[in-house]
């Protein structure tokens, strides 16, 4: 092999990793994620009656990770069922972690992407990442949501 | 025209310049201060912080969203409160409650730039609530946080019967309140500079 096609080869090498670099950064909480759901491609309906069936806190209306020390849990909130006026989707989620003595998080109704650190949020050690339905306690219809969940 | 003459008259006309861009700055700073005081609008976020070198772990978690910079808007509370920008023109915001420095924390980045703040959605609140029972509903406020528009003036720790239990003003547009110890709160209220309520978690 001449230098001249050496040099090519490594070229090609060094575009292909800054390819794969610059797709899995466009994907966060997806490619890279050792939870995904509804799978890591994906987005699922979270409603009252979903479910993983695998212990989460509560028995229906929340999808939860396996057991483990996780390093960060991602959301990405779609349009849906509707988008207000500042993306407000009348769909709320609570979404963090949780453990045997309590699950924790955050609300949210907004259509955005979202990321939790168990740390943050004052939990450490063998966890699950979780979202939850969450319904309103006043007036409005709660209604599903439509969203991707990654945790690495 | 005389060579002194022509030298006044150039200066005059530089001062005159400097004086009507100096107006025109004085009325956009004066512009910004009407829409941050009491009563400003539930659209606006005028602090835009001051731009930060992020740190290596900094830059992982900025990463995650496609954050290319970072600037911090408040540090109080023991916690940093940033304001993150995309190549895309999107914001997302970040509130470091970590006694870790070279961290940006909990993010939330909205769909668009326009998403945050609008007058319905006036406060982006990164509070913390948590359940310790298993009954639906039974939530408490471990800590409140969060970013808040111009036209927020107060934000409000209540408890399940909606009395006041602890109060900050909105200051750099951002707040953190403690729950006192002792006490449950259930709620983060927000309230304009004439006392009506504008925003409610959960």
């Amino acid at each position: 092999m001449s230098a001249v096609h050496r040099h090519l080869l490594l070229l090609l090498l060094a575009a292909l990793i800054v390819a794969v670099s610059a797709s899995a950064a466009a994907m966060p909480g997806s490619a890279s994620a050792a939870w995904c759901w509804p799978s890591c491609s994906t987005f699922g309906y979270l409603g009252p009656g979903t479910s993983t069936y695998n212990g989460c806190w509560k028995s229906s209306g929340e999808v939860c990770s396996g057991w483990n020390t996780w390093t960060s849990n991602g959301i990405n909130k779609a349009c849906y069922p509707i988008c207000d006026i500042g993306n407000y989707t009348h769909a709320r989620v609570h979404y963090g972690f949780e453990n045997a003595e309590r699950i924790r998080g955050f609300y949210t109704d907004i259509a955005q992407t979202v990321y939790a650190y168990p740390f943050q949020l004052g939990m450490g050690g063998y966890l699950r990442a979780q979202v939850s339905w969450a319904a309103y306690d006043d007036s409005r219809t709660s209604y599903t949501s439509w969203l991707h969940a990654g945790a690495v | 025209m005389t060579r002194s003459k022509r030298r006044r008259s150039a200066i005059t006309a530089a001062v005159s310049t400097l004086a009507v861009i100096g107006a025109a700055v004085a009325l956009l700073l004066g512009t910004n201060a009407i829409g941050s005081g009491a009563g400003g609008d539930l659209t606006r976020v005028s602090n835009h912080g001051r731009p930060v070198n992020p740190g290596p772990l900094q830059r992982k978690e900025m990463e995650n969203v496609e954050a290319t910079s970072v600037a911090l808007l408040a540090a109080r509370d023991n916690r940093s409160f940033y304001r993150l920008s995309r190549d895309d023109g999107n914001v997302c915001y970040a509130i470091n409650s970590s006694t870790e420095p070279d961290h940006i924390g909990n993010t939330v980045c909205p769909l668009t730039p326009t998403s945050f703040p609008t007058p319905s959605t006036p406060v982006l609140d990164l509070s913390v609530f948590e359940s310790t029972s298993h009954t639906p509903g039974d939530f408490h406020v471990v800590a409140a946080q969060g970013f808040a528009a111009d036209g927020v003036a107060s934000v409000e720790l209540v408890d399940g019967k909606g009395h006041l239990i602890a109060r900050r003003w909105n200051a750099d547009n951002v707040y953190a309140l403690d729950v006192p110890p002792g006490r449950v709160a259930t709620g983060v209220v927000a309230y304009d500079a004439d006392g009506a309520e504008v925003f409610r978690v959960p």
